[in-house]
């Protein structure tokens, strides 16, 4: 007998086929949907995760370039800040010293006692710290750059104790500060300049290498330690001889004015550049952040068109199921 | 005479209808049965005897062999694609997608971050010990991606050991169903259930491995793999396997540490075991124990060298004095001889490493140091950071971008092979179907019971007018 029917089991199992195809994408159309996410990164890419993770390592390096480029600004800051001081202190000293040591020694005395005070306030400027790291130090942070203005006064005392002319006794002060066994390394304790640059973007690096050792720095401690020994009176010479050196410093301070404005201009080239380099970071962070969505986001109207169309497949699926089980000779039978 | 013979005429056409019912009746109670052949009568007309009347010439079992043969071999290519997809799919999960900031990139990622905020901040303990355990999370990701792919080994290790009995025990049964059958069959019995049996355990092995099944007389069969070994004929061939307790990396089939399989009592074979088992899930764990898992360890071992290589080199930092950087070989520097399972063995060095008794400011000072320097030196720690980018001659690419190549090539070899899974999915469900329309159809039973209804009535009443006929007769 030739059989023209189609196996019940036939046709259930295409209907489960459809049924169970249908219900799975349904529930990762779901998932994305309420997530916004891609449900399944690698075959959204195909496999090729390269770019992604590069995408990633360059957004979690600009996190660490956007701290190290805050601590720099705030470390230059200050320095610009204690500069500021240092210029003011040595512009101050010089032009009233001149004129008062033409005038008489009283008002020598006045205008040096005036000043006298400066050099501390230079060393203090110094030694500015900021969350327990010193500006000025290079990289010994932990340690003060300066010996305290009072022990470098007292050594300088020692130093220049016996001197009877200007010459000599600005000579030995001169001598001790450029002595690689006397400033350096008696008073400065700090450590050297960096000489790698800390990185602040993909490319970029920035090393803050003015430290309290600087030439033009140590010319103003010299300038103004020698005016502040000479406001105490312990010259064993004769009273033009202190004249002389009071003069001799005091035209020297309106050189080293000048010398000192070029590590201002180091640190304000320093902060632009850091300026730069912010902006820059910002502008590919951002533009970092569209491309990661660009792979990892689901457009949320694409899946809410596709969640419908979904649901009116499976409906119909059911309809049908329905109706085919009702059409069955059994039931006429009956 | 004519009416006896006319009275067992009806009578067999009685019990012909009688028969037809109980195939009927059995057709529809198995019409949701998976593997149930459909049972049909064959009738002829009867010459023994010289009468009339019908004969049951036996019980045909209509099945679609073709498409049976065509699904068994879709079942297997389904299995193998199975094994392939899911070992991959654990492997991309184990080391991660780069979304995921614990994965192996985000590691990396996270480990030259966090150096870039120690240069920022090198005095500060803090930082130092938070890159520090960066390098440690490095590390122990290696590890434990290296430690699942020996998992992944060991799994199919004993699956294939779980399979190879399972295939023992029913190649054994599948022989002895044969000699049931055939047995039977020559004495004229009903063997289509022992045939429903019979087909339903070569429908278990079909995705162990590849079956041909080949006819031989009396209802018997022949099971031939791909490659031409019979596996049951006369008697049943057998598969000799070993399972393994534990696996490292260095145990391989050649190197004796991993049972291989061999085949014993096969009435022919061609070529090795394995050529016979080709293309079902034993073979793919096969596959998946001795080669894919292999070279999943090779890379991932080549990325631990490459990463205790860049941060040994002498020019990173001046006090290592020949011994390893950052990154060792459980505490021992980097030696080819031992390349095979580094991924497991690769640790921060102990003397920066704060949980094995080191400390985190020989970071910044130096391995070999034994006091702490200048707070604010950043020079070993700006030659680490720069000896993972740095895209030198021996090295090419920066280290970020090789691990991120190889997690693209375990992303995309899972692709290819979950297409290649959804395609032999469909491929069964496709041979299922067709194989189902040779099933039971409910209505069309119920046709013919109509049928048989008429006729076992029709013989009935043929009985009763020959009653009738016969009455008649007597009360003369």
């Amino acid at each position: 007998m030739s059989y023209f029917g189609v196996g019940d089991l036939a046709v259930s199992l295409i209907s489960r086929r459809s049924n169970g195809n249908l219900k799975g994408e349904l529930l990762k159309v779901n998932q994305e949907l309420s997530s916004g996410r891609v449900a399944d990164v690698s075959s959204a890419t195909g496999g090729n995760l390269t770019p992604l993770a590069s995408i990633e390592r360059a957004l979690s390096l600009a996190e660490g370039y956007t701290q190290a480029t805050s601590l720099a600004r705030t470390k230059l800051s200050h320095q610009e800040t204690a500069l500021n001081v240092l210029q003011t202190a040595i512009e101050q000293s010089g032009p009233d010293l001149l004129v008062a040591v033409n005038t008489g020694a009283p008002a020598l005395e006045a205008a040096l006692s005036k000043v006298s005070g400066n050099f501390e306030t230079v060393v203090s400027a110094l030694s500015t710290e900021v969350g327990g790291t010193y500006v000025f130090s290079g990289n010994s942070t932990t340690v003060a750059p300066l010996s305290s203005a009072a022990d470098i006064l007292q050594t300088l005392s020692g130093v220049v104790d016996g001197a009877t002319t200007a010459t000599d006794y600005i000579q030995r002060i001169e001598n001790w500060f450029s002595d690689p066994g006397g400033f350096q390394s008696s008073s400065y304790q700090g450590g050297e300049a960096s000489p790698s640059g800390v990185p602040i973007g993909p490319k970029s690096q920035i090393t803050v290498s003015t430290t309290a050792s600087d030439p033009e720095i140590v010319e103003t401690l010299k300038d103004l330690a020698t005016l502040a020994l000479a406001s105490r009176y312990e010259f064993s010479g004769s009273a033009e001889e202190l004249i002389s050196i009071v003069r001799i410093t005091a035209e020297s301070t309106l050189n080293t004015a000048s010398d000192l404005i070029n590590v201002s201009a180091r640190v304000g080239a320093a902060q632009e550049r850091i300026e730069q380099v912010t902006s820059q970071n910002s502008a590919s962070i951002f533009s970092l952040q569209e491309s990661r969505n660009k792979i990892l986001e689901v457009d949320p109207f694409r899946s809410a068109t596709r969640l419908e169309a979904l649901t009116y497949q499976l409906e119909s699926l059911y309809l049908v199921t329905s109706k085919t089980a009702q059409l069955k000779l059994t039931e006429y039978l009956r | 005479m004519s009416l006896t013979s006319a009275l067992s005429a009806a009578n067999s056409g009685l019990s012909a209808a009688a028969r037809s019912a109980e195939l009927i009746s059995t057709n529809v109670a198995n019409a949701l049965t998976e593997g149930y052949g459909r049972r049909e009568i064959r009738l002829a007309a009867a010459t023994v005897g010289g009468g009339g009347g019908v004969q049951v010439l036996g019980v045909d079992r209509v099945v679609d062999q073709v498409a049976i043969g065509q699904r068994r071999f879709a079942d297997a290519a389904l299995g193998q694609a199975q094994q392939f997809s899911s070992f991959y799919q654990t492997m991309e999960v184990a080391i991660g997608t780069p979304d995921n900031p614990s994965s192996l990139t985000g590691r990396i990622a996270q480990l030259e971050t966090s150096l870039v905020s120690a240069m920022a901040s090198p005095e500060s303990d803090s930082q130092l010990r938070t890159a520090v355990n960066s390098a440690v999370e490095l590390a122990q990701a290696l590890n434990f991606a290296s430690t699942s792919v020996q998992n992944a080994r060991l799994e199919a290790d004993q699956r294939i050991g779980a399979e190879i009995s399972v295939l023992n025990s029913s190649l054994s049964a599948i022989a002895e169903m044969n000699d049931q059958i055939g047995s039977l069959s020559v004495s004229g019995s009903d063997v289509s259930g022992l045939m429903d049996q019979r087909q339903k355990m070569i429908d278990q092995i079909s995705q162990l491995v590849p079956i041909r099944e080949l006819p031989r007389e009396y209802g018997r069969v022949a099971l031939i793999t791909t490659n031409g070994t019979i596996l049951v004929d006369n008697h049943a061939a057998s598969f000799n396997f070993s399972a393994t307790p534990t696996i490292v990396p260095e145990m391989t089939v050649e190197s004796g540490g991993l049972s291989g399989l061999s085949l014993s009592n096969a009435e022919s074979s061609a070529g090795s075991a394995m050529d016979a088992i080709s293309g079902g899930t034993i073979f793919a764990n096969f596959v998946v124990r001795d080669s894919l898992s292999t070279e999943v360890q090779d890379q991932l071992d080549g990325l631990a060298q490459e990463l205790i290589e860049r941060t040994s080199q002498a020019a990173v930092d001046p006090t290592l004095g020949g011994g390893p950087g950052l990154f060792t070989d459980d505490n021992a520097g980097f030696d080819l001889a031992n390349k095979v399972g580094v991924a497991s063995r690769v640790t921060v060095n102990s003397r920066l490493d704060e949980g094995q008794g080191g400390e985190a400011w020989r970071l910044r000072d130096g391995i070999g140091a034994t006091i702490s320097g200048p707070s604010g030196n950043i020079e070993i720690i700006s030659s680490i950071l720069g000896s993972l980018g740095s895209e030198s001659p021996s090295f090419g690419q920066n280290f970020a971008l090789a691990a991120a190549n190889f997690v693209s090539e375990i992303g995309v070899s899972r692709n290819q092979h979950n297409l290649a899974e959804a395609f032999a999915s469909t491929q069964v469900s496709t041979f299922r179907e067709a194989e189902g329309r040779y099933g039971v159809d409910t209505d069309q039973e119920m046709q013919k019971l109509l049928v048989v209804e008429q006729s076992y009535a029709a013989n009935a009443k043929i009985i009763q007018a020959i009653d009738e006929m016969m009455q008649s007769l007597l009360r003369i």
